[in-house]
């Protein structure tokens, strides 16, 4: 039979040739030339595993620790692993409700874009170690989980939660800043000293691969480790804080509305900043309640996590009239034997500027410190801006002004903790503005020589105030970080600065003698320290005055120098200098003297005042 | 002429190699599927390389067998034969069980499990051919096309029907068997008109397909009327709707590869048949075409079950599809392709066949482990394999006296080739992911024993082509 067909046998040949250089065409495309897929291989099977490393520590001047790491755990799962299993035991384990379980697990794979079934997400964060010791008994019976280990703040003491600040997760905005250092879940220093030395204190993220199979199984190490990058935990911070000295500050202000700032005056290293009411730094620790005291502490009226120590700005009242009485001497105007006559009131063009009565005449400039006499004081201010002139305001008090910019007045001072205010220095350009130019006189401002007007310091302006007096003359940029531990270096050049003011060192002593004599007696002596200081009532127009008091001790080579302020206490020696004087008397004795029964009476009434109730009243 | 008793002679000892050639390859490549660093042992039954080494043995024996068996017993016993294989595909439909969604295995005694859709290849094979071989038997005449479809499609209804659509679309391969005895061509070139449009179709949004075909249309139009007027304006009218394709699509090649083939074809039809106008031609033409795409994207949408247009659109539209979902399988398998570069990374040292990343790999698979760890010259070799072993079969066709033995060895090249392009056409994402094993590589007992005992039947076929019948 003849076949007609016989032809075909090339058309069917040629369409296996077809079908093999189909075949081989595209094989050759993926294999040779797309160079994208072969890139991309790495990407599959191994997968890089962030290491997460132990943020520094943190300790006070005297090697205590303050910050340690604390372990949380962060629960993943990865979606198509999970099998069958006991819903009801798993939630008893984690403490959560069968519907948290199902919201945290059930996420919209198809339109989602931040989830996969594939890939692991994070099924329940900031589980504490003790329920996470339970759950990992049990992890054998729940594939697809596993555990994320986070390191979080943990505190040993109850204070200083201003000064140490927290961390948090970052936001979308601070990864954007960091150049995308930060991954979404890090935690970064949010405020205090873990915001300000945050680079040094997190240390370097490492990172590891790992092969692993299809269902997600670790194989092992990718060649044997070596593109590996250990993590590099971060640098221990030493502070200059004073953790005794601040607990026992805070505890002085409990229920009370203010700050204290104690410096080392020969360096500028804070010894404690309190700002009351205040929290305890456990409250903002990162775990599952956290949210809710953050809520509760951002809406409370008291502002407890307000820093009162920097951000306060309060008219120094009196405490100012030690620096009234430098420029004074150093303007010429005022010597140490000056005397006034003061008839409880400075009298001018028929107007009265109060004083008060003294028990002895005001013979010399350390007893119109020690009497506090506005009457001398105004008379001292009115000298000095009118020294070129009655006309010559302007001149006069920008003379001043210089010079209190000189005690770090009316600026930031610099100090490593966000959040500083400059305070208020009114000058001449200000005058200018108000009364119009040429027109004020010296009895327009003459409230500035007592401390009142414009004027307004914060606390920790007043503390190294404090310390510039104690060193006669100059001062070092307070701060709070002393070195990292096992690193020779200061942390910064900054802080070793000495700042000098242009007033000579003789005026400092009239000065002090002065401020010896203003604490030589009352309740905030201190039997066998000889301490300087001064009160002062900083006028509060909203209600009760605010209590103020400034000093060094002891009164050569100075080891602490202190502002209080009390808000809405009256005068100056009602609560800040007790309290005062029982911070310096802990500080320099290690406590108070427990066998004079004046200073234990004294503590006492110290700790029972409950200022903010009373005001609430 | 008899040479009877010289069988080993007479065998076709270089299809016997490439045989060789591939189960071989194909065992390495299983082995390191499953190699693991603490279990190196070669002969290891519970592992999969080593109950594969049974199946070798197994087929081996199966070989000698079918070549020792008397060649006269395939063509008499190729009825009997195909019908025990579809009340085994009816039996299987009824009794068998059920694994992954298709029931297309009998689970004899619990251990030994069988699967008739793989016997049922060379079955039909056998059948086909013995069909065509009879008297008065011609595919010029309508009805013995339809005895001879009716054959190939009875089995692949039954497998259908098992919900094995991979395996029962290897049955088309028997449309070759055809073409070569004599099936008229224009069905086979409308066929492939068809599927291209199909595809066509469901690849692209049909707004442009509408264009093009449009254009197709304006341009053939245009070339049968005289006036230079209306092909000025026939013309700017096809420039325009060009144009508006290439802003709105940019996939001008396609389209005009799309309206070439349309052309092509009603040019052919045109010239067969003068006695029809050419311009209503070309409306029909056009207006089926159209018609045609919608029903195709209906019938995608509505007809196939979702994991089916997952996977038409895993291989049509991969840019739509979920990297992690649908396209996962194809996009490991690619990987694992293309990581091997040009020469591989070494036999047992590709990390994703190491790792198991790839899905089914010692089954369907199979070729990214050659493609991941052998690199291209891996894969050349193994394509050019292949292709020796069809060409040699073509080869082996031509030169039998019996049209039986033709018939037959046309019907194991067909469904060699299926499997061939298929299986490794969808590892590298030219095919639609269907499940068919790759014949002699995978790893599987049934797939390895049916596609010896196809192949020694037509060795044995051929040893004894010279005999008289």
């Amino acid at each position: 039979m003849k076949d007609h067909y016989q032809n075909r046998k090339f058309a069917v040949q040629i369409l296996f040739v077809l079908g093999a250089v189909a075949l081989l065409f595209r094989t050759a495309q993926l294999q040779l030339f797309d160079r994208q897929y072969q890139q991309m291989d790495n990407v599959t099977g191994v997968q890089e595993i962030t290491i997460h490393p132990a943020r520094g520590l943190i300790y006070d001047r005297n090697g205590k620790l303050l910050v340690y790491n604390d372990a949380l755990y962060d629960i993943q799962v990865t979606y198509n692993q999970v099998r069958e299993l006991d819903t009801v035991k798993f939630c008893n384990l984690l403490s959560i409700t069968p519907e948290d379980f199902n919201k945290s697990l059930q996420k919209d794979f198809k339109r989602d874009p931040r989830y996969s079934e594939w890939i692991p997400f994070v099924f329940l964060r900031k589980v504490s170690s003790a329920n996470y010791a339970k759950f990992q008994e049990n992890l054998y019976q729940f594939p697809g989980f596993f555990a994320d280990l986070r390191n979080v703040r943990g505190y040993n003491h109850p204070a200083g939660a201003h000064v140490l600040g927290y961390i948090s997760e970052v936001n979308e905005r601070q990864i954007a800043a960091s150049n995308n250092y930060y991954q979404g879940g890090d935690y970064i220093g949010t405020t205090g000293l873990e915001r300000q030395y945050e680079e040094m204190l997190r240390g370097k993220r490492g990172k590891e691969y790992v092969m692993k199979d299809n269902l997600g199984r670790v194989e092992g190490s990718y060649r044997n480790g070596e593109k590996d990058e250990p993590a590099i935990s971060g640098k221990d911070l030493i502070t200059t804080l004073d953790i005794d000295l601040q607990e026992y500050g805070e505890l002085l202000m409990g229920n009370k509305k203010g700050s204290i700032v104690a410096i080392e005056p020969s360096t500028g290293e804070i010894l404690s900043m309190v700002s009351s009411p205040s929290y305890e730094p456990e409250m903002l620790a990162i775990n599952r309640t956290r949210s809710e005291e953050f809520t509760k502490l951002h809406g409370d009226s008291l502002k407890p996590l307000m820093n009162r120590a920097l951000i306060a700005q309060y008219p120094p009242g009196s405490i100012f009239k030690p620096v009234m009485s430098l420029i004074g001497l150093q303007e010429g105007i005022l010597y140490p034997r000056k005397g006034i006559t003061c008839r409880g009131a400075y009298y001018y063009n028929n107007r009265r500027f109060g004083c008060r009565e003294h028990p002895e005449p005001i013979r010399n400039m350390a007893k119109a410190l020690q009497y506090s006499c506005n009457t001398y004081y105004f008379q001292a201010f009115r000298d000095i801006i009118d020294k070129n002139g009655y006309e010559n305001a302007e001149m006069g008090l920008d003379t001043v002004v210089s010079y209190l910019e000189q005690f770090g007045l009316g600026q930031t001072l610099g100090i490593d903790l966000a959040g500083e205010l400059p305070g208020n220095i009114p000058d001449s350009d200000y005058y200018d503005k108000v009364y119009g130019q040429g027109v004020w006189r010296s009895p327009f401002i003459i409230s500035l020589g007592i401390g009142q007007g414009e004027l307004l310091f914060t606390p920790m302006q007043m503390a190294n105030l404090a310390a510039i007096i104690g060193n006669r003359g100059f001062y070092y940029t307070p701060h709070f970080a002393k070195q990292f531990k096992d690193d020779d270096n200061l942390i910064l050049q900054d802080f070793q600065k000495q700042y000098k003011t242009s007033i000579a060192k003789e005026h400092y002593e009239a000065v002090i003698d002065g401020m010896e004599l203003a604490v030589a007696g009352g309740s905030g002596r201190i039997d066998g320290i000889p301490y300087c200081g001064k009160t002062g009532t900083a006028q509060n127009p909203h209600g009760e005055d605010h209590s103020a008091f400034l000093a060094f001790a002891p009164k050569d080579d100075p080891k602490i120098a202190i502002a209080v302020f009390v808000e809405n206490s009256g005068f100056g020696s009602l609560y800040a200098r007790p309290i005062a004087s029982l911070l310096i008397e802990k500080y320099l004795r290690g406590d108070i003297d427990r066998e004079n029964p004046r200073r234990v009476y004294l503590e006492n009434q110290m700790l029972k005042a409950d200022l903010i109730a009373k005001e609430n009243e | 002429m008899s040479r009877r008793g010289s069988t080993t002679r007479e065998i076709d000892w270089l299809t016997i190699f490439l045989y060789f050639g591939l189960v071989v390859t194909g065992w390495l490549m299983i082995y390191s599927v499953s190699y693991t660093e603490d279990q190196q042992g070669l002969i290891d039954f519970g592992r999969r390389h080593g109950s594969q080494l049974i199946w070798m043995g197994a087929s081996v024996i199966a070989a000698m067998f079918v070549l020792i068996v008397d060649n006269k017993f395939y063509r008499t016993f190729a009825f009997p034969i195909y019908f025990s294989i579809i009340l085994l595909l009816v039996a299987v439909l009824l009794f068998g069980q059920e694994i992954a969604g298709s029931r297309s295995w009998f689970n004899i005694g619990g251990f030994f499990k069988f699967q008739p859709s793989e016997f049922a290849k060379f079955a039909t094979c056998l059948g086909l051919a013995n069909y065509l071989s009879g008297y008065n038997v011609s595919l010029q005449n309508n009805k013995s096309r339809f005895y001879a479809l009716g054959i190939i499609f009875l089995p692949l209804v039954l497998i259908l029907l098992q919900g094995d659509a991979g395996s029962a679309l290897v049955f088309t391969s028997f449309l070759i068997v055809l073409f070569r005895e004599g099936m008229p061509a224009l069905l086979y070139i409308g066929g492939i008109l068809i599927a291209a449009l199909s595809i066509v179709g469901l690849m692209f949004d049909q707004m442009p397909i509408l264009c093009i075909l449009l254009l197709a249309g304006i341009l053939l139009l245009s070339l049968n009327v005289k006036s230079k007027k209306l092909h000025a304006i026939a013309a700017a009218v096809a420039c325009c709707v060009a144009a508006y394709l290439g802003f709105q699509y940019g996939f001008v090649i396609h389209a005009l590869v799309v309206s070439g083939m349309v052309l092509l074809a009603m040019a052919f039809i045109n010239r067969r048949q003068k006695s029809v106008s050419f311009s209503n031609l070309v409306l029909v033409g056009l207006m089926l075409s159209i018609g045609y795409t919608f029903t195709v994207n209906y019938g995608f949408n509505n007809l196939l079950k979702p994991h089916q247009q997952d996977r038409i659109n895993v291989w049509l539209q991969p840019s739509k599809c979920d990297p992690l979902g649908s396209l996962y399988n194809l996009n490991q398998s690619k990987l694992a392709i293309a990581s091997g570069g040009i020469d591989g990374k070494g036999f047992l040292e590709g990390p994703m066949t190491q790792l198991k990343y790839v899905p089914e790999q010692p089954t369907d698979f199979i070729f990214c482990t050659i493609g991941e760890e052998h690199g291209f010259l891996g894969s050349f070799g193994l394509i050019v394999l292949f292709l020796l072993l069809l060409l040699r079969i073509t080869e082996i066709a031509e030169r039998q006296r019996s049209k039986f033995s033709r018939h037959y060895a046309y019907g194991v090249a067909g469904i060699l080739f299926f499997h061939f392009i298929v299986n490794i056409g969808m590892t590298i994402g030219l095919m639609p992911i269907i499940g068919i094993p790759l014949p002699f590589i995978s790893y599987g007992g049934s797939s390895l024993l049916s596609f010896t005992i196809l192949l020694f039947i037509l060795i044995k076929l051929d040893s004894s082509r010279l005999q008289s019948f």
